[in-house]
């Protein structure tokens, strides 16, 4: 059972790779975790969680006091006291409950970096015996080091003058410091100011000189993420410009003799031999191995915690004080501050590719925005209902002004159903060359005008130090409506799944658990029902043909089969919902291995994203025809409901992209036979051919194909699409043709990587091996969710999905016999699924 | 000689003769044209001319210069081809259907009718070719030999289906068109004096003597491509239903389109033909033979059209309930009441509703309000496509992709520049064709002229004295 309290473990909070991944291998059916989300933000953890409960984020402490004091009373432990929380309800005392019957076999985490705080979540967990289980600290992160404290202390000696000389490598202060300013005047006052950045950044621009470090794909450089992984990287390019790799500098200047290289090469042949890891890409080394014969080097100090389990030593009741006064004078609104999952800390703001990757919650994409609550939202421009609110394509968004902290932004309002009422959240990380510094091409957009504007506002000036640690919420806003409009660029503006159940199939782990979902002829309480057609025949045999003579949809059939099945391969991928959190790495795999442009704002705002593959959200609705129908609804006013999201609603994330159907209705509707079915499975695209009628793109049913309005490659939104000049084209990949005017260009399911495998085992004589073929998607996906593989090869792992009872086509109804299936999602929760997965019996 | 009942109503008014229609029909291309021809043609190719930039503009950038998006792939572009080809149906019905059907009434309308038809044809060719991402690869969808493979066309796909049906239909429309006008242009061949008009129309007439010969080759060609013309009329909006019938989408995937868009076609065939008929009637003077009778014959078709197409409508709603298929109950509640009801709601009060006013007879006889009212069927039946095209594009199956399709500038420009080429070739022809047939109408003149159904015409009387 995991318990996150503000904590975004799966996107922005802590080691989120590991977490990610340590994560989904819990959320199988088969060995399902229970996962319960404290936030005020719906964040990537909280769309994943069983139980989600919206707080205030001034409410932290008091619930990391109250969940100790109910853990401990149910323990039979001494409680603290004093953590009332109102508005909660039973959650509290429920969660406890559920962690005191998983003790030991659990992890409560807490986002709020105050010290208090995270000491009384120590000691929850100390009381349910998680340390030495769940909690490992031999095993821990080597990331997120960094003192608060002592880089103040810097920001004030600067200040003071007393700083003779700084180097600067890999980070950003006069941006990313809550403080950013005081740090900016402070390098004014250091005799020698040093910057490695390759860009003229914010800092770099205000120091006194700048070395521009080697980008890391032209550097050697070994890494320790965490003790016993020691990693070796090597540049796979020869430096592009005039640079130097910072360390290699540091050394000269402290006159050692030897490059860089070197050294690298000196420290990481200690533990594996060298020739043999720069030609396989690392070695695999033992991992008590590591610190023994790391003496006296720079690594040795990071290979020290032992892993005894400490003894908890922390003074509960002093904590409960301090880290009450973290969130001291809370006022009407309260304001969050978040990196959000594709731009992070806005470090990397001038990739475009992350620029256009959709928010995994909002769908905005080259943009940070105000996400308030629908009812909010409401409230302020007095409207009626959460779809009039719809922003995107032409709609505007409502710009609102808020101030916390002393500082003010201006930024369009989102509304994010699941965000607690009064309360607010910034992405950090835009605002990028606010002040004309040289950030980098696609960290700005050219307006209608043809004028550079920057993306985003800044949302680092309202954080904070509070207790000595930077706080990333405000609990003193105000917010108020400036009556201006915002255009945006949404990949998605609908907000709900419209309860249909043959896209969206989901149910909790009791319905799972008791129903054979396929078989059963009364599969009512079943949630991966066929869907049933009824035929002209007898097939009942009741001696009369009548509604009751039903077979399955799919086995009604105008088409004869394409050759695929048992005849050389079946090329099949599987989505498993429950492994996908939905954070979107697929959708840049996709991007950079394709060749897919990156279209920017303006084209995303008129619906022309080029993803070949997707990430489709639904919020859960309180309205389903099932509970309308119950309160003798009609049907249109049914529809109407469905599109309003729930307040606290649940959230379902699919992959989508070309579902490669055997029965393909876009190949035979194109005049030119430009799309059409290999003897592989795959629906493939003949570029060259396409005369780009767009038939195709409208008869899908998946609408996964896009169309190239422009030449984007070389004639529009050069600002934005890295294949624009020289330099920018060598992102391409050589594998894959780039896509010009007037075509149509989708998923291939990675068909030169395909290729390449097949030939490679041609030429060995061996057939390919499962799992040897790896989509970009599957590749990038963290959890494992995304399976490719041969469905003509029984024992390949896609082919048992493909016969998982969780197993579904996405509107299987309609004949299309796609060769992507999907797993059906199911939840760790009592009740029924918030878009209930009864289907519509076929009435009438 | 047919005689005909005194109970029908003549279709040529007041005493005319031979000579008199001859002169009527000849007159206006032998003197100088209006004022107002100039000025009609001078505003009509000005739009045609920016219509033209448009399409290059469209050319030189992209189909991004088009409002289209993701979802809805296609918009305006089909919406006009479509209701272009609509309009194109009255012209061949009529001379081809109620030829067969021996309708005189016909007479004073087909050759205005059937230019109608051949323009129309030409504007809505137009945008299944620049509809295309890559114009220059146009010639791919005809089953050329070639040197790429060889690659051969898709025989699967409706929209293959389309190129052949347009330009047979088109081929047959422009061949029977100018059969018919052979005979007129020696006529005027023969009236004109100035040289370069007794060349150019002695070069359209090929050579045409008038013979007994010549004239029953002439009612036999005639009657051949009325036989060939007639399914024509049928299949040509049948075939481009199926661009959408047969596809997977819900409101396309249907039944009824076939017959549900050749009548609707047919409606707006002729409320088009009633547009530029009653202006040509007005200004070159042709009361005599465009009566109040021939525009009421032509309402009466638009009422049964009209409520062909109003069943259709109520049948597809009726259908999208009673299927009880979520997806298609859906697409037909999001087109009355969604984010486009107003094209709905548009489509239904000029199609359904409107047509039905018709049932009042002196409201079908009236010139003004019928004006009025071909060009709310028009509107309305440009809407019905844009219904059936993007209503059921920008919602369809998943939720994710939804979404709004807005026109640009270029969209409407490229629109609104097919009328004005329309327009344009339309007054070109009135200017040089004959606009009515007028050695067809000779042919009824002593049947259904006003004069000698009430014996007043000169020397006639006695003729049906015995």
């Amino acid at each position: 059972m995991v318990v996150g309290i503000g904590a975004d473990f799966l996107s922005g909070w802590g080691s989120t790779n590991e977490n990610t991944w340590q994560y989904a291998v819990r959320r199988n059916p088969e060995n399902l975790s229970r996962h319960w989300q404290f936030e005020a933000r719906m964040s990537l953890t909280g769309a994943n969680a069983d139980e989600r409960v919206m707080i205030r984020p001034s409410q932290v402490p008091a619930i990391v006091i109250a969940l100790y004091d109910a853990v401990a009373r149910k323990m039979g432990g001494a409680a603290i006291g004093g953590g009332a929380v109102e508005g909660l309800g039973d959650r509290i005392e429920k969660c406890a409950s559920e962690l005191v019957a998983a003790k030991g076999k659990s992890v409560v985490l807490c986002g709020h970096n105050d010290e208090g705080t995270q000491t009384i979540v120590n000691g929850i967990n100390v009381l349910l015996g998680n340390y030495g289980s769940t909690i490992d600290l031999a095993d821990h992160t080597n990331f997120f080091q960094g003192d608060d404290n002592a880089v103040q202390q810097l920001v004030k000696d600067m200040n003071a003058g007393s700083i003779g000389a700084l180097f600067i490598a890999g980070v950003n202060p006069v941006y990313t410091l809550p403080n950013g300013a005081e740090f900016a005047a402070g390098l004014g006052k250091v005799g020698l100011s040093v910057s490695f950045s390759a860009h003229a950044d914010e800092t770099a621009s205000k120091c006194s000189t700048i070395f521009p470090d080697h980008h890391w794909l032209e550097s050697w450089n070994d890494h320790m993420p965490k003790p016993g992984h020691y990693a070796l990287s090597q540049p796979t390019i020869n430096p592009l410009f005039n640079t130097r790799q910072w360390p290699a500098s540091l050394l000269t200047w402290s006159g050692v003799t030897g490059n860089y290289h070197d050294h690298v090469k000196a420290t990481f042949g200690t533990f594996a031999d060298w020739s043999r890891s720069v030609e396989e890409g690392g070695a695999a080394v033992a991992k008590n191995a590591l610190a023994p014969n790391a003496a006296g080097d720079t690594i040795a100090t990071a290979v020290v915690t032992p892993a005894a389990p400490a003894a908890f030593a922390g003074d509960l009741a002093a904590a409960a004080i301090s880290a009450k006064k973290s969130t001291e004078g809370a006022g009407a609104w309260e304001v969050e501050v978040y990196t959000s999952e594709g731009i992070g800390s806005g470090l990397h703001a001038n990739n475009p590719w992350l620029q256009e990757l959709p928010d995994p919650i909002t769908k905005v994409t080259w943009d940070n925005y105000v996400g308030m609550a629908p009812a909010d939202l409401l409230e302020l421009t007095g409207k009626k209902h959460v779809r009039d609110l719809r922003i995107g394509e032409q709609e505007k968004a409502y710009v609102v002004r808020v101030t916390a902290n002393g500082v003010t932004l201006e930024l369009p309002a989102v509304p994010v159903p699941g965000q607690t009422p009064r309360t607010v959240s910034v992405a950090l990380g835009y605002g990028r060359g606010a002040n004309g510094e040289d950030v980098g091409r696609a960290a700005s957009l050219r307006d209608p005008n043809g004028n550079l504007t920057v993306i985003g506002k800044s949302a680092y000036p309202m954080t904070r130090i509070a207790n000595g640690t930077v706080s990333y919420s405000a609990v003193n806003g105000t917010l108020e409506n400036t009556g201006a409009r915002y255009e945006m660029g949404l990949t998605q503006t609908q907000l709900t799944g419209m309860d249909r159940h043959s896209i969206i199939k989901e149910t909790t782990i009791g319905t799972w658990r008791a129903h054979d979902p396929r078989g059963a002829k009364d599969s009512k309480n079943g949630y991966n029902e066929k869907v049933m057609l009824a035929v002209h025949e007898d097939v009942n045999h009741d001696g009369h043909i009548d509604a009751r003579d039903k077979v399955p949809a799919t086995e009604v059939d105008l088409w004869g089969d394409h050759p695929v099945e048992q005849v050389g391969h079946h090329w099949g991928m599987s989505i498993d919902l429950n492994a996908c959190n939905g954070c979107g790495a697929c959708i840049t795999a996709c991007h950079s291995e394709n060749n897919v442009p990156v279209v920017g704002k303006d084209e995303v705002r008129r619906s022309r994203d080029m993803h070949w593959l997707r990430l489709d959200r639904y919020y859960s609705s309180d309205m389903t025809h099932e509970v309308g129908k119950a309160q003798g609804m009609g049907k249109i006013d049914r529809y109407l409901a469905m599109e309003e999201p729930s307040a606290s609603p649940s959230v379902f994330f699919m992959p989508v992209m070309c579902q490669h159907c055997d029965h393909a209705p876009c190949e035979t509707v194109c005049p030119v036979a430009a799309t059409s079915h290999s003897n592989e499975g795959l629906n493939m695209m003949a570029y060259n051919r396409c005369i780009g009628t767009r038939y195709c793109a409208n008869n899908c049913p998946y609408k996964v194909r896009r169309f190239n309005w422009f030449n984007y490659v070389t004639e529009q939104f050069g600002e934005v699409n890295p294949a624009w000049d020289e330099l920018g084209r060598l992102v391409l990949n050589p594998d894959v043709v780039v896509r010009s005017r007037g075509v149509i260009e989708k998923c291939s399911l990675c068909v030169q990587r395909i290729q390449e495998v097949k030939l490679t085992a041609k030429k060995a004589g061996r057939p390919v091996k499962d799992g040897e073929v790896q989509t970009a998607c599957s590749t990038a996906c963290g959890t494992g969710a995304i399976v490719f593989g041969d469905l003509n090869d029984a024992n390949s792992k896609v082919a048992a999905r493909f016969k998982d009872e969780r197993a579904y086509f996405m509107l299987e109804e309609i004949g299309v016999k796609p060769n992507v299936s999907y797993l059906a999602k199911v939840w760790n929760r009592e009740e029924p699924p918030a878009i209930a997965a009864v289907t519509e019996e076929a009435h009438h | 000689m047919h005689s005909e009942s005194s109970l029908r109503e003549p279709l040529i008014l007041g005493h005319r003769t031979y000579h008199d229609i001859t002169v009527d029909l000849v007159t206006p291309i032998e003197e100088k044209a209006p004022r107002m021809w100039y000025i009609l043609l001078t505003i009509a190719a000005i739009i045609a001319v920016y219509g033209v930039g448009c399409i290059l503009y469209l050319f030189s950038k992209g189909i991004g210069t088009w409002g289209l998006n993701k979802t809805v792939d296609w918009a305006w572009d089909i919406t006009n081809f479509v209701w272009w080809v609509g309009i194109g149906h009255a012209g061949t019905l009529i001379s081809a259907v109620l030829l067969l059907f021996r309708q005189k009434w016909r007479m004073a309308v087909n050759r205005s009718a059937e230019a109608m038809t051949i323009f129309a044809v030409i504007m809505a060719a137009v945008f299944p070719m620049i509809h295309m991402g890559r114009i220059w690869m146009a010639y791919w969808v005809f089953p050329l030999p070639n040197q790429f493979g060889s690659l051969w066309v898709n025989f699967n796909s409706p929209l293959l289906w389309d190129v052949f049906a347009i330009s047979t239909y088109f081929t047959v429309s422009l061949v029977f068109w100018y059969i018919g006008l052979i005979p007129d242009f020696a006529t005027i061949r023969d009236k004109v004096v100035r040289p370069w008009q007794k060349t150019f129309y002695g070069i359209l007439s090929f050579g045409w003597t008038g013979n007994a010969k010549a004239w029953q080759r002439f009612e036999e060609v005639s009657l051949v491509l009325a036989g060939l013309s007639t399914p024509l009329v049928f299949s040509v909006h049948s075939v481009v239903s199926f661009d959408f019938a047969t596809s997977v989408i819900p409101g396309w995937h249907t039944t009824i389109f076939p017959p549900y868009f050749v009548s609707g076609a047919v409606f707006s065939g002729f409320a088009m033909v009633q547009t530029l008929l009653l202006v040509m009637r007005k200004t070159l003077k042709l009361e005599a033979y465009v009566t109040i009778k021939h525009i009421e014959y032509m309402n009466i078709i638009i009422i049964v059209t009209g409520s062909i197409v109003g069943v259709a409508y109520i049948t597809e709603l009726f259908i999208s309930w009673y299927g009880g298929v979520e997806y298609e109950s859906y697409a037909f509640i999001n087109r009355a009441t969604g984010p486009y009801w107003w094209s709905y709601a548009a489509m239904m009060t000029c199609n359904v509703i409107s047509p039905q006013l018709f049932w009042v007879r002196s409201w079908r006889r009236n010139l003004m309000f019928t004006f009025f009212m071909s060009l709310v069927v028009n509107t309305g039946m440009w809407f019905e496509r844009f219904v059936i095209i993007v209503t059921s594009l920008h919602r369809d199956y998943l939720p994710s992709s939804w979404t709004m399709f807005h026109p640009t500038w270029v969209d409407v420009g490229i629109f609104v520049g097919t009328i004005g080429i329309f327009f344009t070739l339309y007054l070109l022809f009135a200017r040089f064709f004959p606009v009515l047939a007028l050695n067809e109408l000779k042919s009824i003149l002593k049947t259904s002229g006003e004069s000698y159904k009430n014996r007043t015409a000169h020397g006639h009387s006695a003729e049906h004295h015995h």
